[in-house]
């Protein structure tokens, strides 16, 4: 124990003489110093070039101008006015179809870095999704909007709804994704337990549960064990999913348009493929249907084979 | 000083802050996750995150702002699985020397083994020691960091050090 203080003292230069030579004749001693004196030729970071990176940071957001955060104006009026702002939470809510509310003062698009939200819970967005919330209104209307797909790991002991245009995720518990695109809406629940509204369905997750609605037909899940949204590891995984969501979901990955020839885009899918190799993505898609295709720069065809 | 100057959605602002706190932000990610391409993908998503939310925080705030983003960050597959293969070469090495008391590391050597145990250090407290190490930063500048008490960063100092000195036993 009498080491041990002497060494984090010794860390931080805080020994006195007398410690000094004490420390000194220990065994250790020696190696300590000769792990310390190593330790900034063996860890000293690179110089970063600023210019460099300035540029680069520039260019990448100019690339994609919708991730700045889009503050609108006139909602402070809005919320001012606490009333109406309940009303049109309730009109919106009734309303269901335009998930993008505008109580909402707060729309963000940043894909794969933490988004606070105004408890601190978290939601981490997949490429080419959004959250909406209202910042200024969080205590009367504690409620996410989102397109596309996102994880969210919420705060102990808080709650809000997910809204999305398919129907609305209550939080139970801590940790789920969500994923939602035109009529298909997939929850997967990590821990702790979600409740998931539709218009015909009324269903309860508890922890490696998932659910699944495609149109009107739904399908539950168990998931694997693991942490982690497979999105969040650089791949995009389905199970039993119409082949219109994978297609779309590709699209979204890659920045590309895909075009089909005789694929039957009803039909399901069941598999993963990574998000960082194009060529790979589409064979993992196509190749277990016998399907054919095509990449030229930014358009990928699919055709039936012999087609 | 008017407003304007301070106005972090102001682009020429914007740039001051990047250039002021681009370089240690990328020496925290770098101890953080060992591997420059990260760190640099990193700083790119960290001022991101801060222009997406210039509005909000106040040229004051930016720098610390950054810090906790960046404490936030997360890695991707990649960087874990590096890691891993990293653990798993440090692993390996270390029984072979085991095998080979007689084994007399040359100078190079030793900064490989150094380098490769640091890496299977927990990632707080390569952290904090290379913070208080390489950056020269006081105690209670590590705790704010890492919003952590001052109590913890002398704890992880001095574990990081016994865990190096152990692991390393054989060629020091």
């Amino acid at each position: 124990m009498k080491d041990e203080k002497l060494l984090s003292k010794w860390i931080l230069g805080e020994l006195s003489p007398e410690e000094e030579k004490l420390f000194k004749k220990s065994v250790e001693y020696s190696q300590y110093a000769k792990i310390w004196d190593a330790l900034p030729e063996v860890a000293t970071p690179p110089q970063l070039g600023l210019d460099d990176e300035l540029k680069r940071f520039w260019k990448e957001r100019n690339a994609r101008p919708q991730s700045k955060v889009v503050r609108l104006t006139w909602s402070r009026q809005l919320v001012g006015i606490a009333a109406s702002l309940l009303l049109i939470g309730i009109f919106s809510y009734l309303l269901f179809q335009n998930s993008f509310t505008q109580t909402e003062d707060m729309v963000v698009s940043a894909s794969h870095v933490p988004i606070y939200l105004p408890d601190s819970s978290t939601v981490v967005l997949n490429k080419g999704s959004k959250v909406a919330y209202s910042e200024e209104g969080w205590a009367e209307n504690r409620s996410v909007s989102l397109e596309g797909e996102g994880f969210f790991v919420v705060k102990k002991g808080s709650t809000f709804d997910v809204m999305t245009t398919n129907g609305r995720v209550t939080v139970l518990g801590t940790s789920f994704n969500v994923k939602q695109q035109r009529d298909f809406l997939r929850v997967v629940c990590y821990e702790g337990r979600v409740r998931v509204k539709t218009a015909n369905h009324n269903v309860e997750l508890s922890a490696g549960k998932g659910f699944q609605l495609v149109e009107e037909s739904t399908t539950s899940f168990d998931l694997s064990p693991g942490q982690n949204p497979d999105w969040m590891d650089g791949k995009s995984s389905f199970l039993k999913t119409p082949l219109y969501v994978v297609l779309a979901e590709l699209e979204t990955q890659y920045d590309i348009s895909v075009e089909t020839n005789g694929v039957n885009l009803e039909s399901t899918f069941t598999g993963s493929f990574p998000n960082d190799n194009l060529k790979i993505a589409i064979e993992a898609i196509s190749t277990p249907s016998g399907y054919h295709f095509q990449i030229n720069n930014n358009k990928v065809l699919i055709t039936r084979e012999g087609e | 000083m008017t407003v304007n100057n301070k106005d972090v959605c102001k682009e020429k602002v914007f740039n001051e802050i990047f250039k002021s706190n681009a370089q240690d932000l990328f020496n925290f990610l770098h101890y953080k996750y060992q591997d420059e391409d990260q760190a640099k993908d990193l700083v790119q998503d960290v001022f991101g995150k801060l222009w997406d939310n210039c509005k909000k925080v106040t040229i004051e705030k930016a720098r610390g702002y950054l810090f906790v983003v960046a404490n936030n960050a997360m890695k991707n597959i990649l960087a874990k699985k590096s890691t891993a293969l990293k653990h798993q070469a440090y692993l390996e090495s270390s029984n072979s020397s085991v095998e080979n008391p007689q084994f007399i590391m040359e100078e190079e050597e030793f900064k490989d083994r150094l380098n490769q145990a640091l890496s299977a250090l927990p990632e707080e407290q390569r952290v904090t020691l290379l913070l208080k190490r390489i950056e020269g930063k006081k105690q209670k500048q590590i705790a704010e960091i890492l919003g952590i008490s001052e109590k913890a960063v002398e704890k992880r100092l001095q574990k990081a050090m016994t865990t190096l000195r152990q692991r390393l036993g054989n060629v020091l």
